[in-house]
């Protein structure tokens, strides 16, 4: 899913602030990047896999796209809650090269990494930020052991290395209208949670359209948030997830409504669909139940189902139903899953909405929707 | 019996104004012999100005004939080109204005002078200064006109119409800018000279007491 | 009061000529000024559109000495910048650079197209250049594939390299002295307007491994605090007085780590300028004075109509009119004439700056190279400017005549006599107290006081006019005491017309001693470069290498060994010494050359102990021989002597010659070398086919004697601006003449028919009208030869020296004194030929009959 993104957002934010410019004919070719032959030379996610820790917690170099996606929904003593985002894409531009030359540049580079970082405050204020860099000269990258991710000063990294956790996210952003400051430690005492088949994901019905892809559902989170100058100490529940693939989804798709909630009996719910061009659901739109022992359930296309309740109008044109009524009878959750607050809108280069969400219903929970292709701008 | 010094025969002026066309003389005809006056009355507008214009050569007849004879020959102005018609009133014409109309730039005996010295005597100076000293002004020949009084400046332009001694004077109501005694006298002292040199003066005026005495009276009605 | 009004307009129109003149001066002035603004903001639009394309939005740069960083400092920098560090306060974007001067062609045989290699990180450049693409764009792939660029679409319509047709396009560019393949995978638009040069951008990475400088950035690009609001006041300034603020006295450097500091590429950019800012300057003096010109109509115009109705004016007095209901009238009069004049002028100024543009643009472009000049943008500034300008302008000028018409004693039958003792002694009081402020105004700071010093010098020029006119009038006069009348009325009636073409003769003062100031001052500019090009192309080969040396290769110094007497080899980097960017040049000799190395030295001399410093430079230290100067090297700074003092035209801001033998060490730059005393078998060219032979690719050898002759074709080209504004405003000056006269013409109508009537033939009132046109010429010419002069030492001794450093020698060519009296003359003959003829023309009983109305 997040693939996708990550390619919109390097290819947009490439054009964003060039177009006025007058004419650009660059060598822009979305079909050389992101398929086609230009797979030719990548890694492909073509079946499972073992997972090796610490070393693919960091760096899969040989595969295109990769991120780490961090999302947080906490409070403070009195109750005031917060959402934070910390997401680190890499995108390779070009396959793996055979050698190197001796006087190379250090500037050198096939990776291209991308941040993004996000805070909705509890006065419904949602403010984020983008940064790119190149993967030379310590500007971004992630290290496995001890595991770092980072670009320029925001930061993800291990407090106890060799561990993997706790971990440490650190993001001050300084340049937005309301300044902030992220300090969170994460914790997870149960371990990676590998989705799809053993931490393979199919993608769709083609092979190889897939990725490996694990998730750490449910950390514990504490720390500090400083927004206006003020100072707020914060727990609350965090979900990193860990994908790589190098293939791309089909196209006539049009957006998806993701949704990661961490429900109040200890389950973590994943669904997620995606909406096609001709009005359907398609057909790879899947789930996964965790249950609080880290056994999970997968949920297919039929098992869930999704309607949009309200929708919230973003002054660009753009319309985000901000509340759904979900029913998954198979597992018994249902309910309506409705946005804390409306704007929690990512206006980038690519426009997506990324926020707190809660389920009022038998079981309710919290946790985040993401929501791609609805317009605006 | 010799030829008359002025003979107008039939003599007709037409202007257009816009569609209109102003019949300002129509038929005129008079004669003038050397040394006599002719007076030309009427009201604003009757052709006063026109007939003189004609008679000085500024302008043509739309019809009939008007012949100066002059040292022993005839001149037609309608017939003459610019620079003879030019000549001709330099030789042989005098002329007094309502409104004086001498140089501002150029002194009283400079402004008599400029007749003679156009005319190309070797003595315009002398001329010129005999002129004003008959005609009282022996103090004022250096002063700039400004400063002249109206009854000095018509007498340095009387001057200035005789200093090159033409054979008639074209005088345009030359008392009409003066008050009744200065312009009496400054035109009693024209007369005066003109009968002692026996020049022909053509007088246009409506001044009744002026137009008394001539030898030829033309009165010019509306003729439209 | 409106029927007052009524009658004040309604005179206006009856002397319509004389109102015309006026509107018309106004006019042109308000038009030159516009044009002027117009094509100077165009130009600068290209040059800084152009300037953008390299510096993109960036208002400054980290530097390093020699203009060199190393690489690693960027990390460290922009992580530093991220977590707050104060002297990054308002630092709101970050970006390196690796830039070089290269070129480029389609063979490694034809690399002959100049380009600037932009090398940029696109993934931090975001934002800081229009025309360079991020990361996903055309920079994805400038960033995964070594070799690609992309270039600016108008070299490449010039290369004939059309990639729609073609797709990816092999060229090859030379850098770091190689041929390397180049992968050109996209082109892009620089705007509206283009540096000739082209630009080549591609990635960091790539634009280090061919100029061969992995490590090493040229600087780190920064956009700081809000480039809108940053010196506001001097950005409206400049806005408004185009040329008239060159540089901020404020130098914004900061000191960084390692010898790195933070340096406002404003100032940089406007340190490159100079000539362009001189170009610029004479422009914008040329369209005030234009103005000035102007103003001298209007005050003519509304003096004189003042002084016709001052029997009026009494008689309005006597009825109730008050003294500031009178005031207010004239005021409005010129009002009117202002807003007439505004109006004709934004007219006649759009056109007019259409023509200069294209002048402008030649100009640029041997500045510059190709540059292409866009439509005027639509800004509303330099119209509201001119407008503003011309209306106040009319106004003031009009001051003088309001207050004369308020100070008209009431009375019914007041005379109008001659003005009072007080009012002739009014100008001459006027021009004493401006000729004062002018001599005061000399030594003020900076060029502005000069220009300010010339045009209080013109206006009290201006003012003097009538008065010394009348005074070469009545000397002729009393010198022709006994001449035919004819002379004595031509003579008196040119003074007596002089209360209107007085002024039009004061237009023709200023018009032409500004003309001749300014040629004069064009000519030894003009004469002092030449002479300095000369010399500093006296060697007849110059050997220019491509990329970066510190020292000659042995084969090409084998070579020159081989063919010639001697040489001279410069390294020249750019470096900034007590806050001044500078050259600086390492000079090596070898063999038999001049000792001074064909310097036009002013003080002092070349030696190898010491510093040689460019005039501009030594002027701004306040450097002379023996003093001491500080230069950065790599290891420090070195305290040297400076033995001598150097004209130079063509460093801009400042050029030090270092010599080998001072062991100053030197850093990578360009290296040149001048040949001289070559071998005697063989000719310049067979010399330079051997020397190329020898050098590295990329070398060029060129002959000094075709350098001199296209450099002074630039400076021809440069002035031809400069010589049609001189045109427009002579004929200004000449139209103000024409007017006054035919205005005089009408008014003499009624006396011309007086004269005719008396038997004058046609030619005296002709002749009148061509001889006074003739005096007031001469007399005009008399005043404006020494005022010229004056104008030119201003000029040359005061504001080139203090806005460009350099001093340049007198050359007053007696053709420039003639060409001034010719062009005088023959403006005052145009100007009275058709009022000449109208009279010739006219009929004596059309004449006679105004005579008759008019007592």
């Amino acid at each position: 899913m997040r693939e996708r993104i990550a390619l919109l957002l390097l290819i947009c934010a490439s054009l964003e602030g060039y177009g006025a410019a007058g004419e650009l004919r660059p060598g822009l070719d979305l079909g050389a990047l992101i398929g086609g032959e230009a797979d030719a030379g990548f890694a492909v996610a073509d079946g499972p896999r073992p997972f090796h820790f610490p070393e693919d917690h960091g760096p899969h170099p040989d595969y295109r796209s990769e991120w780490w996606y961090l999302v947080a929904h906490v409070e403070d003593a009195r109750g005031r809650p917060f959402g934070v985002q910390f997401t680190l894409f890499r995108q390779a531009l070009s396959p793996p090269a055979a050698d190197a030359d001796e006087n190379a540049s250090r500037w050198r580079t096939r990776q291209v990494w991308m941040a993004h970082v996000a805070l909705s405050g509890p006065d419904g204020v949602h403010q984020a930020s983008e940064r790119f860099a190149r993967g030379e000269l310590g500007l971004a990258g992630v290290t496995p052991e001890p595991f770092a991710a980072w670009l320029e000063d925001w930061r993800l990294a291990a407090t106890r290395a060799p561990e993997m956790f706790p971990l440490k996210l650190e993001a001050r952003v300084d340049d937005t209208a309301r300044p902030y400051h992220v300090e969170l430690s994460f914790d997870d005492p149960r371990g990676p949670i590998l989705q799809g088949d053993r931490g393979y994901s199919r993608k769709s019905a083609s092979e190889g359209n897939a990725s490996y892809y694990y998730s750490f559902t449910r950390m514990q989170a504490r720390g500090h948030i400083e927004l206006d100058g003020e100072r707020y100490a914060v727990t609350g529940l965090g979900w990193l997830d860990r994908e790589w693939s190098t293939s791309v989804l089909d196209a006539g798709q049009t957006g998806w409504d993701w949704f990661a909630l961490h429900l109040d009996d200890g389950r973590d719910l994943k669904v997620f669909q995606i909406r096609r061009d001709d009005g359907s659901i398609d057909a790879a739109s899947a789930g996964m139940l965790v249950a609080a022992d880290g056994t999970t359930t997968p949920l297919g296309r039929d098992d869930f189902d999704l309607q949009p309740l309200r929708t919230w109008e973003d002054g660009d044109g753009g319309n985000w139903p901000v509340a759904w009524r979900l029913s998954i009878p198979k597992v018994g959750i249902a309910g309506r899953v409705v946005a804390r607050h409306d704007d929690q809108l990512n206006r980038l280069a690519v426009r997506y909405w990324e926020g707190q969400v809660c389920l009022d219903g038998p079981v309710p929970g919290c946790g985040f929707l993401e929501m791609t292709g609805y317009g605006g701008e | 019996m010799p030829a008359p010094l002025l003979e107008v025969v039939g003599v007709a002026r037409t202007f257009l104004q816009g569609e209109r066309r102003i019949r300002v003389l129509e038929d005129i005809s008079c004669s003038l012999a050397a040394g006599q006056r002719l007076t030309i009355t009427g009201r604003s507008g009757s052709g006063k100005s026109t007939l003189l214009n004609l008679l000085a050569g500024l302008d043509r007849p739309d019809a009939g004939r008007i012949r100066w004879h002059i040292a022993d020959r005839y001149w037609d102005p309608a017939t003459l080109d610019e620079t003879a018609r030019t000549g001709f009133r330099r030789r042989h014409l005098g002329f007094v204005f309502q409104f004086f109309n001498l140089v501002p730039t150029l002194t009283a005996l400079e402004n008599v002078a400029l007749m003679a010295e156009l005319n190309g005597f070797g003595d315009a100076m002398e001329r010129a200064r005999s002129r004003l000293q008959r005609l009282g002004l022996e103090d004022r020949m250096d002063a700039f006109p400004e400063t002249l009084s109206g009854g000095e400046q018509q007498r340095v332009a009387i001057a200035r119409a005789l200093v090159h001694e033409p054979a008639v004077v074209l005088a345009d109501e030359p008392t009409g800018n003066l008050d009744r005694d200065s312009g009496d006298a400054v035109f009693a002292e024209l007369l005066a000279v003109l009968a002692e040199e026996r020049r022909a003066l053509v007088l246009v005026t409506h001044d009744s007491e002026l137009a008394a005495g001539g030898d030829h009276h033309l009165a010019l009605g509306t003729a439209r | 009061m409106k029927l007052l009004l009524r009658a004040h307009m309604r005179y206006l129109w009856q002397d319509r000529w004389q109102t015309l003149l006026a509107v018309f001066g106004v006019s042109v002035g308000v038009a030159v000024v516009l044009a002027v603004d117009l094509a100077n903001a165009a130009s600068r639009e290209a040059m800084q559109v152009a300037q953008r394309q390299l510096d993109g939005v960036a208002t400054h740069a980290i530097v390093g000495a020699g203009e060199r960083i190393d690489e690693l400092a960027y990390p460290r920098l922009r992580l530093r910048w991220r977590q707050g560090a104060p002297v990054f306060a308002d630092v709101r974007a970050m970006a390196p650079v690796v830039t070089a001067e290269t070129r480029i062609g389609l063979t490694p045989d034809s690399m002959t197209r100049p380009v600037q290699l932009l090398g940029i990180d696109p993934t931090a450049d975001a934002g800081m250049r229009a025309s360079v693409p991020g990361p996903g764009g055309g920079g994805g792939r400038l960033m995964s594939e070594p070799g690609t660029a992309l270039l600016d679409a108008a070299t490449a319509r010039r290369l004939g390299v059309d990639l729609d047709a073609d797709g990816d396009v092999q060229l090859w560019i030379q850098a770091a002295g190689r041929a390397r393949p180049l992968r050109l995978v996209g082109t892009f638009s620089l705007g509206d307007a283009a540096l000739g040069q082209g630009l080549l951008v591609t990635d960091i990475a790539t634009a280090q491994e061919w100029l061969e400088r992995v490590g090493w950035l040229s600087r780190i690009d920064l956009i700081r605090g809000d480039p809108v609001s940053q010196h506001a006041f001097g950005r409206m300034l400049e806005r408004v007085f185009p040329g008239l603020v060159l540089r901020s006295p404020r130098r914004e450097t900061e000191e960084l780590e390692d010898g790195l500091r933070i340096q406002s590429l404003a100032e940089r950019a406007a340190d490159t300028r100079a000539l362009a800012a001189s170009f610029q300057l004479n422009l914008a003096a040329l369209g005030l004075l234009a103005l000035v010109v102007g103003l001298f109509l209007v005050h003519g115009t509304l003096g004189h109509a003042v002084l016709r109705r001052q029997r009026a004016f009494a008689r309005l007095r006597a009825i109730g009119v008050r003294a500031g209901e009178l005031r207010r009238m004239v005021l409005a009069e010129a009002a009117v004439i202002g807003v007439a004049g505004v109006l004709l002028g934004l007219l006649f100024g759009r056109w007019l700056a259409s023509g200069l543009l294209a002048l402008t643009a030649g100009t640029l472009e041997n500045l510059y190279g190709q540059v292409t000049v866009a439509a005027f943008a639509p800004d509303p500034v330099p119209v509201i400017k001119a407008a503003g300008v011309g209306l106040f302008a009319t106004v003031l000028a009009a001051l003088p005549a309001s207050a004369r018409a308020a100070a008209v004693t009431p009375g019914l039958f007041a005379t109008a006599g001659a003005p009072s003792a007080s009012h002739r002694l009014r100008p001459l009081l006027l021009t004493g107290l401006l000729l004062l402020a002018g001599v005061a105004l000399l030594p003020a700071a900076g060029y502005l006081g000069g220009l300010v010093a010339i045009a209080a010098l013109l206006m009290a020029t201006a003012l003097l006019t009538p008065v010394w006119i009348t005074a070469v009038l009545s000397g002729m006069t009393r010198l022709l005491g006994a001449a035919p009348l004819r002379f004595r009325l031509l003579l008196r009636e040119a003074v007596r017309g002089l209360t209107r073409s007085g002024v039009a003769g004061a237009a023709l003062v200023v018009a032409m001693a500004t003309a001749l100031g300014m040629g004069l001052m064009v000519d030894s500019f003009r004469s002092s470069v030449d002479r300095w090009l000369e010399a500093r192309l006296a060697a007849p080969l110059h050997v220019q290498l491509s990329g970066e040396w510190t020292q000659l290769p042995g084969d090409l110094e084998a070579a020159l060994t081989d063919t010639a007497a001697g040489h001279v080899v410069r390294v020249s980097w750019s470096d900034r010494i007590a806050g001044e960017p500078v050259r600086v040049s390492h000079i090596r000799r070898q063999g038999n050359v001049p000792a001074d190395l064909g310097l036009a030295l002013l003080a002092g001399r070349f030696a190898d102990d010491g510093l040689a410093v460019s005039e501009p430079l030594a002027r701004r230290l306040g450097l002379m021989p023996g003093s001491m100067l500080r230069l950065p090297v790599a290891d420090g700074v070195r305290e040297l002597t400076v033995t001598g003092v150097f004209r130079e035209y063509g460093a801009g801001p400042g050029l030090i010659l270092v010599p080998e033998a001072t062991g100053v060490p030197v850093l990578s730059g360009q290296l040149a070398v001048e040949v001289h005393g070559l071998r005697a078998d063989a000719d310049a060219d067979q010399i330079a086919a051997e020397l190329v032979l020898a050098a590295p690719d990329g070398t060029r050898v060129r002959r000094n004697d075709e350098l001199l002759a296209i450099a002074r074709g630039v400076f021809e080209r440069t002035f031809e601006v400069t010589g049609v504004l001189k045109s427009i405003a002579g004929a200004v000056a000449a139209f103000g003449l024409f007017a006054a006269l035919t205005a005089l013409g009408l008014e003499r109508r009624a006396q011309y028919g007086i004269l005719r009537t008396l038997g004058v033939d046609r030619a005296l009132p002709a002749w009148l009208n061509l001889g006074e046109a003739s005096l007031l010429a001469i007399s005009a010419v008399l005043l404006a030869l020494p005022l010229g002069v004056l104008v030119a030492i201003i000029l040359i001794e005061v504001v080139n020296v203090r806005a460009f450093g350099w001093s340049l020698d007198w050359s007053f060519p007696p053709w420039l004194f003639l060409q001034a009296l010719g062009i005088g003359l023959l403006a005052g003959w145009a100007a009275a030929l058709a009022p000449a003829l109208a009279v010739w023309r006219a009929d004596p009983a059309v004449l006679l009959a105004e005579a008759r109305v008019h007592a």
